[in-house]
């Protein structure tokens, strides 16, 4: 918010900008989504998230209960579903004044953030089995009817890539240059070497997982804010490309060269952020802050185990889930109200 | 040829040319007398030599019997009247004059024992009634006397010539032998002698006065330093032979009588054997002494009582028995004197000598191991158990240590002599403002029975929180609080531990989370090690295959590391140094505190 150079009150901007989420089954989509909600309300900044529906409006209620209250993680996503929800936020964006004289304005801004709510598997580029196929055109979100439909109408695109899955199975790039090279086909067949106008935020998930953390730590990537009250030591977002080349640097399995590749060739540079981010931070025990000898917020659960073999320890405080999308909020703003 | 000698016609003696008999006083020899020998003169004489006959035989008959009548037909010239007999008895007693009687007897024959010593044997000779014994008595290796007849001879044997008939015999023994050749006699005697070998003799005359047992004595002791003791009475109480080995046997100890006892070095568990004194020389037979041993806990094989004379041991011991302990230190032994050499072991019950007991001996010192790795002090154990887990694992973590502490309670039977405390632990809770509850319960030390109890009343499974470890930190950071004042007083300590998961680290390790109250399980550890001398045993639901993880246990369990499958109560007690393992078994008996009190 540092660029704000001149509050201004909030003005209504009734565009609707959507927002897509596009990850690897098992990249933490759901997750993601649903600690956005308890990043927004710990946030001290404008932020509001809200369902448009009631089925939305319950994923929200229901999966905060179960992160918050009952410290599980969110079911991965198993039946296509349409949700959607609205993100209000306040974000600078150039305007102009009096006499045609340029300024920064505070405007609000919403956005549609939706999910796919289905299997990251329909992202795959060709089906796992090859005798199933792939599931393109069964959604139908805002008229289209397949993934690369329903991303070319996003303005911005939150892509999850779990870390740890990437090391070990690499298959981050199988979910996603499919669909880049069909987004492409859609919205740049035709023209003269243009690049794709979404914005990404790339978000490295699982920053709280022990390995993420310690290489992060041990790599000499960590740095601390000091307006957190919880001192979680963060990477910074210029550094997230970076971070994750080196975490998948050693695995035999990962080239997830050609994701980070392929980000710089069809999208604009400026365009493209990595976050390294944790839907539910590291636990925070009685001192109140970060304990590096104390710090591992996901547990193995016992029992019943329906619910998930893991559970949440402590608070669930998020690292870096709203920043992408206020990220992508302000690039959206003040793209669509450059001149 | 010269002229034969006279015989004296009263005592048969060959008289030498003398006017009397130098014997009896018999008058051989008169001066001659004119004129012819009158009837009547014949007649005196007869009637003179009747009665000097008389007289004579009736005082040999005085010194067998006291019965006038009984030799009768043996005295010649008449039964005696009672005057004669008065007499005769009274010149039968003089011939006693220089007798001893049978206390004298008695006291020749310790004396006898008493001058024993290990150059050789001495010798007594026994003449008596019976005939002539010889006897050697000596010292055996363990300085007890020994009596062993070497020969006897019987009179009729040595003195073919002497009657056959028991009561004639006696009467020509005792002098009446006026009918024999003297000459022939005596050299009969003194060939048919049985041999003396060499060595210091005591010649036992009995009864004194019978001229042809004291003849033989004589002969017996024609030695230098030779002694003769004549004793008045007649061996109605067993021969001088009999009454020596009596006498040897109700000797006192001419040295100590030890029993082997085996000493366990509190601080090296060193093992060696030391003799303690059952009965001190000069002791008595009769006496007894009952001693209090133990064997050592787990131990209940038969324990050797290896008793020794003195401190040369290697005589080897006199007597070997091998008695069964019971636990603890209640084992009383009671040992008996009989005699020299001979000790019966009397209690416990069951008791059995064993044969042979140098070959006994030379195998039960060989099974003495060299240290044993057992406490010999006494000592306080921790048992801490994990209850989290599934019902089946746990209750198979209590039956580990209900067993351990029922076998320890059968073999500690004395109070305070092993403590228990316990400790158990749930898992830790998991979340914020939680994880900060204490999962301990314990009690602190006391009887194994109570702690058993105690565990009866906590051993309830508890369902697992967290897979990944166990508050086992909890469990030793409360085990050193429960042994910390196991150094005072000379106790030993000692811990196992029962869990079915590693203990959470003081710092996150791995995605494993840390023990919330930041116990150091390392260096709680240290601190056992240092209270327990390193005797802590861990038992866990199955080892891990990771050999990280076994050398992480390993340091909680450095006595022993064991999957609760494989491991019994009896190995784990083993491991904590409070049963003794089977080959470190002492085949000896352990000294109580206490020392024996003789009876």
């Amino acid at each position: 918010m540092s660029e704000l150079t001149e509050a201004q009150p909030p003005e209504p901007d009734t565009g609707v900008r959507r927002i897509g989420v596009w990850g690897a089954t098992q990249s933490g989509k759901s997750t993601f989504l649903s600690a956005l909600y308890i990043a927004t309300a710990r946030s001290p900044r404008d932020l509001r998230i809200y369902g448009i529906n009631t089925d939305s409006t319950e994923f929200l209620v229901r999966n905060t209960h179960l992160l918050n209250a009952q410290r599980l993680f969110p079911q991965g996503t198993v039946l296509d579903s349409r949700l959607s929800w609205d993100l209000a936020m306040t974000t600078p964006a150039p305007a102009r004044g009096l006499l045609g004289r340029r300024k920064t304005a505070t405007v609000s801004q919403v956005f549609r953030l939706e999910l796919n709510d289905t299997p990251g598997l329909d992202f795959a580029a060709v089906p796992a089995d090859p005798a199933t196929p792939v599931r393109r055109n069964r959604l139908d979100i805002g008229g289209s009817t397949s993934v690369e439909d329903y991303l070319a109408q996003c303005d911005g695109i939150v892509l999850l890539i779990d870390p740890l899955r990437e090391r070990d199975l690499g298959d981050a790039h199988e979910y996603f240059h499919g669909t880049l090279l069909r987004l492409a086909q859609r919205n740049l067949a035709g023209t003269s070497g243009r690049r794709l106008g979404q914005y990404i935020a790339v978000c490295v998930t699982k920053y709280d997982e022990q390995f993420v953390y310690e290489f992060a730590r041990d790599n000499g990537y960590q740095m601390y804010s000091d307006t957190d009250p919880y001192v979680f030591p963060r990477v910074h977002g210029d550094d997230g490309k970076r971070f994750l080349l080196d975490l998948c640097k050693g695995s035999e399995r990962s080239d997830v060269t050609l994701v980070t590749n392929a980000l710089d060739h069809f999208f604009e540079p400026d365009r493209v952020r990595f976050f390294v981010t944790s839907s539910i931070g590291f636990y925070v025990n009685e001192s109140g802050q970060f304990d590096e000898d104390d710090y591992n917020n996901v547990v193995p659960r016992t029992g019943d185990i329906t619910l998930g073999k893991y559970g949440i320890r402590g608070q669930v405080i998020p690292i870096n889930v709203v920043e992408p999308l206020e990220w992508l909020g302000r690039s959206v703003a003040a793209g669509r109200l450059a001149p | 040829m010269s002229e034969p000698l006279a015989t004296c016609p009263v005592c048969g003696r060959i008289a030498p040319p003398a006017p009397g008999c130098d014997s009896c006083g018999w008058t051989m020899q008169t001066s001659l007398r004119a004129g012819a020998l009158t009837e009547q003169m014949i007649n005196d004489f007869e009637a003179l030599l009747r009665g000097t006959r008389r007289m004579f035989d009736a005082r040999v008959a005085a010194r067998v019997s006291a019965d006038r009548v009984a030799l009768k037909d043996y005295i010649r010239g008449g039964l005696p009247d009672a005057e004669e007999w008065e007499a005769a008895q009274s010149a039968a007693a003089r011939d006693l004059a220089d007798a001893t009687d049978e206390e004298g007897l008695l006291v020749a024959l310790r004396q006898l024992l008493d001058r024993l010593h290990s150059d050789g044997p001495s010798l007594l000779v026994d003449v008596s009634a019976a005939g002539i014994a010889v006897a050697s008595a000596e010292l055996d290796r363990f300085g007890s006397p020994q009596v062993r007849e070497l020969r006897s001879v019987t009179w009729a044997r040595l003195l073919p010539t002497l009657s056959a008939v028991e009561q004639e015999l006696r009467f020509q023994l005792a002098g009446g032998i006026s009918g024999l050749d003297h000459r022939r006699l005596w050299q009969t005697l003194r060939a048919g002698m049985p041999t003396i070998p060499a060595g210091p003799v005591l010649v036992i005359c009995r009864p004194a006065g019978w001229p042809v047992l004291e003849r033989a004595a004589t002969m017996a002791a024609a030695r230098p330093g030779a002694e003769v003791v004549r004793v008045a009475s007649q061996a109605s109480e067993g021969s001088a032979l009999e009454r020596l080995a009596t006498v040897a046997g109700s000797a006192p100890l001419s040295r100590p009588y030890k029993l082997m006892l085996a000493h366990v070095a509190a601080d090296s568990g060193a093992v060696s054997a030391q003799a303690r004194q059952l009965f001190a020389s000069g002791q008595q037979p009769g006496a007894s002494i009952t001693l209090r041993l133990r064997r050592l806990p787990g131990d209940s094989d038969p324990k050797s009582l290896a008793i020794f004379a003195g401190d040369d041991l290697d005589n080897g011991p006199l007597a070997l028995w091998e008695a069964r302990l019971p636990a603890g230190t209640g084992g009383q032994v009671q040992v008996a004197l009989i005699g020299p050499g001979r000790v019966q072991v009397t209690a416990p019950l069951g008791a059995r000598e064993q044969q042979d007991a140098t070959r006994r001996w030379t195998e039960v010192r060989s099974r003495v191991p060299s240290r044993v790795d057992v406490t010999t002090t006494p000592v306080d154990l921790v048992c801490a158990v994990h209850l989290a887990g599934e019902v089946h694992e746990v209750r198979q973590r209590m039956r580990l240590v209900r067993s351990l502490l029922e076998c320890l309670a059968d073999e500690y039977p004395e109070r305070g002599w092993l403590r228990a405390a316990a400790v158990v632990c749930t898992d830790h809770q998991i979340g914020l403002r939680r994880e900060r509850q204490d999962v301990t319960q314990s009690i602190t030390l006391r009887r194994p029975a109570d702690a058993l109890e105690w565990f009866a009343r906590h051993s309830e499974p508890a369902p697992v929180i967290y897979e990944a470890a166990a508050p086992v930190e909890d469990l030793l950071h409360k085990a050193v609080t429960l042994l910390a004042g196991a150094g005072q007083g000379g106790r030993e300590a000692r811990l196992v531990t029962v869990t079915g998961r590693r203990p959470h680290p003081r710092r996150q390790q791995g995605s494993t989370i840390r023990c919330p109250f930041g116990y150091d399980w390392r260096s709680t550890m240290a601190d056992l090690g240092r209270l327990t001398d390193g005797r802590c045993v861990l038992v866990v639901d199955r080892l891990p295959a990771d050999e990280e993880e076994y050398n992480e246990l390993k340091l909680i369990g450095p006595a022993g590391l064991y999957g609760i499958a494989d491991v019994t109560e009896k190995q784990i007690a083993e491991n904590l140094g409070l049963l003794i393992s089977r080959t470190q078994r002492l085949p000896l008996p352990l000294p109580c505190d206490q020392d024996g009190v003789g009876g």
